[in-house]
């Protein structure tokens, strides 16, 4: 029984970080109908700035962290409007898609020039991410316990800000139907910016603190990216809340796969899991399907 | 300087396809005008363009004096241009509280409160289902919703794009009764109908348009009794 | 003298319209740059690698243009139709100790099938969806290689054996590289086929409007999953060379990295030419070799590349090429105030009196089309409603009706381009519901569209072809290796289509693309493409929306004209009542989805209930 319950921790724990960058992808496809194939990229650089501050130039973890995250905005925005915003005019997404893709390869390979590619460390205040409590027989890292929190920290963030303030309200709106959202006052450009720097702090907080779980390498959120936009599917990735259901679902799935299936199997499963979803519920699992489209 | 919405050598398209040739068109401060036509004349791409969805390839548009062609859609919100979009647009996913709350992006929380109240008063069934997601409301419903969205946004210039779209006949002319009451008499309306008769009903002037260029301009009161006129400048048969 | 030899010169040779040959400037081009390095591939062993994995780089680019350049599907994973490759040719040399006479046809074959399957989600998904799913295959691909250590060896990977062809054996160096010219030639050689031919023209039509595809009859899921199965194969082949070249396989070379960096030197190079492969391979392999700090800063320098060339030439390199040849050309004929295409000599034979065009159509009539208790919704909103009617073989009949009637949403249930349509529809005895679009289009449906479904980056020519394809009669395996009859097919087909633009009075614009023409002559394009399908009953939505009455009646008497002449019926969808009443011999009128009145134009016309339908009063 104990076996079954650490299993599902440890899913959940993986689970998390798809969940989160299932919700940073779903935010700006969900808005602005685009994937942003920097995403995976961007969350690691966050998670390296971090680290640079508090290991190489000794400031405190918690500062390190919110010039990570400032420097993540910034950057964001300068990618947004250098990049994708003349293309957007043009009304094609492919471009833009395209567009993410040359993004992706630049950044990848200025995170590879400044760190090298070698893994190093990421170390936490007092070394907790080593420090496991054993409750029974049931063992508990105590950095887990901070990943659960930092997640429903986050979420709760995001929610929020989608729910509760008037800048939610306009994506969710500009998300249904632009035209008439740019009738009601709604600034395009505004959203834009803006969806895209929320999902970008998202993944920033999720390369952070996935950071001491995976050790930083130039390009360990890849791996989190992939299983993230495969939670996204799972969720249809029209909805934010699939978005996270779907990853928490994967990593779930993905621990009891591992315990079970043979080494192949178990790395195949994020595409087996694609090709089952788009041919069962193209649409996602948590999603009803969207009416007609007009010829 | 109020001098109304004054449309003079309007061309526009989509692409290389140009859709109205030169349009001349002129609101005064608080008159209800009428831009009629079958479908495919034009009608609606004008209003798109009048509110910032589209941009005139030629000719100029103002209102009050300021020249408003190719403004950003969000400016004119601010300077009280509103549109009600054909087919009515209301946001499916929100509920009918939040579409309500879209129409005052950008406005102070107190001028939502007053708009709330005075919609609710006016539409009570909103109010009863204002946690409702709007996408579930029957198509009347939905287009209170609309003007509702419109009255709280308080239009200046207010635009409507074919109210009587996919609804049934009594409902548009329930719709066309009450217009009187929910926009206050100095807004400056500029409506799109192909149904002419409940337009010309409400409207004291009127243009046809068709193939995107005006082949009539008039008073209401002139056709009331002269339908064939009309018909003829509608749809091109004799 | 002049003129009787003007009469009997055909449309396509008076508008100098240039015929399919076996060879063409392109081929003795490509071939000579391929013979020069083969001759040269000796004296530079110093760059060897450096020119193996350009040609490689090339092989994979050019297998590249079939997936993405000419279907428009953005895959991502390609690099596992390399890896795979690179594996084969491990195991058959190591395993099997058998040389390139098994390695090349199994890794073309084995990839093939392989592609078949990658290609299985382009059918459910949105192009942006594609690119992800197809990311996670190659993502997962390469995890599945480092676990799979029976065929791969693990992560250490695996020797590759000796480079052989049926027991001899070759030294590495200058053979291999003679070898990889080789192949990339007969990549080149089937893949310029295939943009040549019906295939290719399918798979850019495809690209630009799946739903204008399908009205025209193409099969487009098969199509998808063709281009992946071919663009697989042959990037198979490039596997083989890889292992041969670098005598090693692992499994981490051919990672994420790799896809995303043959992509790109696709698009830097240009993706719609097989030149763009080849400069794309140039750039992305020759680059480096310039300095060390370019090497160093390699990645950077492409991505910064990809950034800026798709903001300001998103053709890539041969664009920016094209481009300013065309420039030049165009200085060049302003300056000796030449203007190509406007003086077409015209024939006092009407084009359908013209031998291409005089035995096409059938002897009997056609277009008996019934419907049957037709019914759309959407949501809760009944779209159509129960509409029921009967059209008489090769009858020109209206469909009227004020907006939001349901007209387009009746000719989407009858095409089959919209979901859930209830009811049945039955062409000239041969029931249709249920079909899919491009079986009811083979049946005899033919369509146009209201907002101009064109293939943007097709010239008005081969629109007309796109509508011929039904009639054009070879096979795909023929075409991959340009077989005398596929020529003759396309040659028939060229006259053919030459004549019906002729008719149309397009043929002076034959070779513009379709976004260069003013709106009027793209809608007779959206027409040709539909008459040239030869269908049964032509239904045309809006044929004269926003063109002067005119125009709109001079082209409705062309197209009456030709239907008549292939014995078709049409039912047309308008708003400008005067022009229907014109062209009809019969209006139906719809209001709310339902068929409100029925009869000759001048009964409808007339009819209280239609007036009041389009007035409201």
């Amino acid at each position: 029984m104990v076996d079954y319950i650490q299993i599902a921790w440890q899913g959940l724990v993986s689970g998390f970080a798809y969940a989160l960058i299932g919700l940073a992808l779903v935010m700006v496809y969900k808005t602005a109908r685009i994937l942003n194939f920097a995403a995976g990229t961007m969350a690691g650089i966050s998670g390296f700035l971090a680290h640079w501050w508090a290991a190489e130039n000794d400031m405190p973890f918690a500062i390190a962290i919110i010039f990570a995250m400032i420097m993540t905005a910034v950057g964001t925005y300068v990618i947004e409007r250098l990049t994708v915003r003349p293309l957007i005019k043009l009304g094609d997404f492919l471009p833009i898609v395209i567009m993410t893709l040359g993004v992706e390869e630049l950044l990848a390979n200025v995170s590879l020039l400044w760190w090298g590619g070698s893994a190093q460390r990421y170390r936490v205040p007092g070394d907790i991410d080593r420090i496991n409590w054993l409750i029974g027989d049931f063992r508990l890292n105590a950095w887990h316990v901070v990943v659960a929190g930092t997640t429903f920290v986050t979420l709760s963030i995001v929610g929020y800000v989608i729910n509760q303030t008037e800048l939610g309200l306009g994506m969710k709106a500009f998300a249904e139907d632009q035209d008439a959202a740019k009738l009601m006052g709604v600034k395009e450009s505004t959203v834009s910016i803006w969806t895209w720097v929320l999902s970008a702090l998202v993944g920033g907080v999720t390369g952070i603190v996935y950071a001491p779980v995976l050790f930083l390498q130039q390009d360990y959120m890849n791996i989190i990216f992939i299983k993230g936009f495969v939670a996204a599917i799972l969720g249809g990735f029209l909805s934010l809340s699939g978005g996270v259901a779907g990853g928490l679902l994967l990593g779930e799935l993905e621990a009891f796969t591992i315990k079970w299936a043979p080494r192949e199997f178990a790395a195949a499963l994020p595409v087996v899991i694609v090709f089952i979803v788009l041919l069962i519920r193209p649409h996602g699992l948590f999603t009803r399907e969207k009416g007609h489209e007009r010829v | 300087m109020m001098t109304g919405l004054e449309i003079t050598n309007l061309k526009v398209g989509y692409s290389r396809n140009e859709v109205i040739h030169g349009l001349d068109l002129k609101v005064n401060p608080g008159e209800k005008v009428a831009l009629l036509g079958a479908n495919g004349a034009g009608k609606s791409t004008v209003l798109r363009t009048i509110s910032g969805l589209l941009t005139p390839t030629e000719g100029s548009i103002t209102f009050n004096g300021e020249e408003i062609g190719g403004s950003n859609p969000a400016n004119l919100v601010e300077m009280g241009v509103i549109q009600v979009p054909e087919g009515r647009r209301v946001f499916p996913g929100l509920n009918v509280e939040d579409n309500l709350k879209v129409a005052n992006y950008g406005k102070s929380p107190d001028l939502l409160e007053e708009g709330l109240e005075a919609v609710y008063k006016k539409f009570p069934i909103l109010q009863e289902r204002r946690k409702q997601a709007a996408g579930l409301l029957s198509g009347g419903q939905q287009q209170m919703l609309s003007l509702s969205r419109a009255i709280i946004a308080k239009p200046k210039l207010l635009l409507i794009d074919e109210m009587s779209l996919g609804l049934a006949p009594l409902l548009v002319k329930d719709f066309y009764e009450q217009l009187a009451d929910l926009f206050s008499e100095d807004v400056t309306l500029l409506l799109v109908e192909q149904n002419a008769g409940l337009a010309l009903k409400y409207c004291s002037r009127f243009y046809v348009l068709r193939n995107g260029e005006l082949v009539l301009e008039s008073n209401s009161e002139d056709y009331k009794d002269n339908p064939t006129a009309l018909q003829s400048a509608y749809l091109g048969v004799d | 003298m002049s003129t009787d030899n003007q009469q009997a010169q055909t449309a396509l040779e008076r508008a100098k319209i240039p015929l399919p040959r076996f060879l063409k400037k392109n081929h003795y081009l490509g071939f000579l740059g391929i013979l020069l390095v083969y001759l040269l591939a000796g004296t530079y062993s110093a760059y060897s690698l450096t020119i193996m994995s350009t040609i490689i780089f090339a092989i994979i680019g050019a297998s590249l243009i079939v997936v993405f350049g000419m279907a428009g599907q953005l895959t991502l994973g390609h690099t596992i139709f390399v890896a795979g490759g690179v594996f084969l040719s491990a195991n058959i040399t190591m395993e099997w100790s058998r040389g390139l006479e098994t390695e090349l046809p199994l890794a073309f074959g084995v990839m093939f099938i392989l592609g078949l399957i990658v290609g299985f989600p382009s059918l459910r998904v949105n192009e942006l969806y594609l690119a992800l799913a197809t990311f996670a295959v190659a993502f997962v691909g390469v995890q599945v290689l480092f676990e799979w250590e029976q065929f791969t060896g693990g992560g250490s990977g695996k020797p590759v054996g000796k480079l052989e062809f049926f027991g001899r054996e070759f030294s590495r160096g200058p053979t291999l590289v003679r070898i990889a010219l080789i192949i990339m030639l007969f990549t080149f050689w089937i893949v310029g086929n295939f943009q040549d031919g019906r295939t290719g023209r399918a798979w850019n039509a495809l690209r630009t409007s799946e739903t204008a595809a399908r009205a025209s009859g193409l099969p487009v899921a098969w199509l998808k999953i063709l281009c992946f199965a071919i663009g697989g194969g042959l990037a198979g082949l490039g596997g083989v060379l890889y292992a041969h070249t670098l005598r090693y396989a692992i499994p981490e070379n051919y990672g994420v990295n790799l896809s995303i960096i043959v992509v790109l030197a696709l698009i830097i190079g240009g993706k719609h030419r097989l030149m763009g492969a080849v400069l794309g391979a140039v750039y992305v392999k020759w680059l480096p070799e310039l300095s060390r700090s370019v090497q160093e800063y390699e990645g950077l320098i492409y991505g910064g590349t990809l950034i800026i060339l798709t903001l300001i030439a998103p053709d890539g390199l041969v664009g920016m090429f094209e481009w300013a040849a065309e420039r030049i050309k165009s200085y060049n004929n302003s300056k000796n105030g030449e203007n190509f295409n406007s003086k077409i000599a015209v024939s006092d034979i009407s084009p359908l009196r013209s031998e291409y065009l005089s035995s096409i159509g059938s002897e009997t009539t056609r277009g008996h089309l019934v419907v049957k208790n037709a019914a759309v919704a959407f949501g809760g909103v009944k779209a159509v409603d129960d509409v029921s009617f009967e059209i008489p073989a090769g009858a020109v009949t209206g469909l009227i009706g004020s907006n939001g009637a349901g007209k387009t949403t009746l000719f989407n249930a009858i095409t089959g381009h919209v979901k859930g349509a209830t009811g049945e529809f039955i062409l000239d005895g041969t029931s249709v519901s249920g079909k899919p679009i491009h079986v009811r289009a083979l049946t005899g449906i033919g369509r146009t569209f209201q907002n101009l479904n064109l293939h943007d980056d097709l010239n008005v020519l081969e629109h007309a072809l796109l509508g011929l394809d039904r009639n054009t009669n070879y096979s795909r395996i023929a075409e991959s290796f340009r077989l005398p009859w596929v020529l003759r097919e396309e040659k028939k087909a060229h006259f053919v289509a030459a004549e019906l633009l002729d008719h149309m009075d397009l043929l002076e614009y034959w070779d513009e693309k379709v976004e260069d023409l003013p709106y009027g002559l793209q809608k007779r394009v959206d027409v040709v493409r539909a008459l040239a399908s030869n269908p049964g009953i032509l239904l045309l939505d809006e044929p004269a929306a926003g063109l002067p009455t005119a125009e709109a009646l001079e082209m409705m008497q062309k197209v009456q004209e030709y239907a008549k002449h292939i014995s078709a019926g049409v039912l047309i969808i308008e708003h400008n009542v005067e022009l229907v009443a014109d062209v009809s011999e019969r209006i139906i009128v719809l209001d709310a989805g339902k068929t409100i009145a029925d009869g000759t134009p001048e009964e409808v016309t007339r009819n209280e209930e239609v007036i009041a339908a389009y007035l409201g009063t």
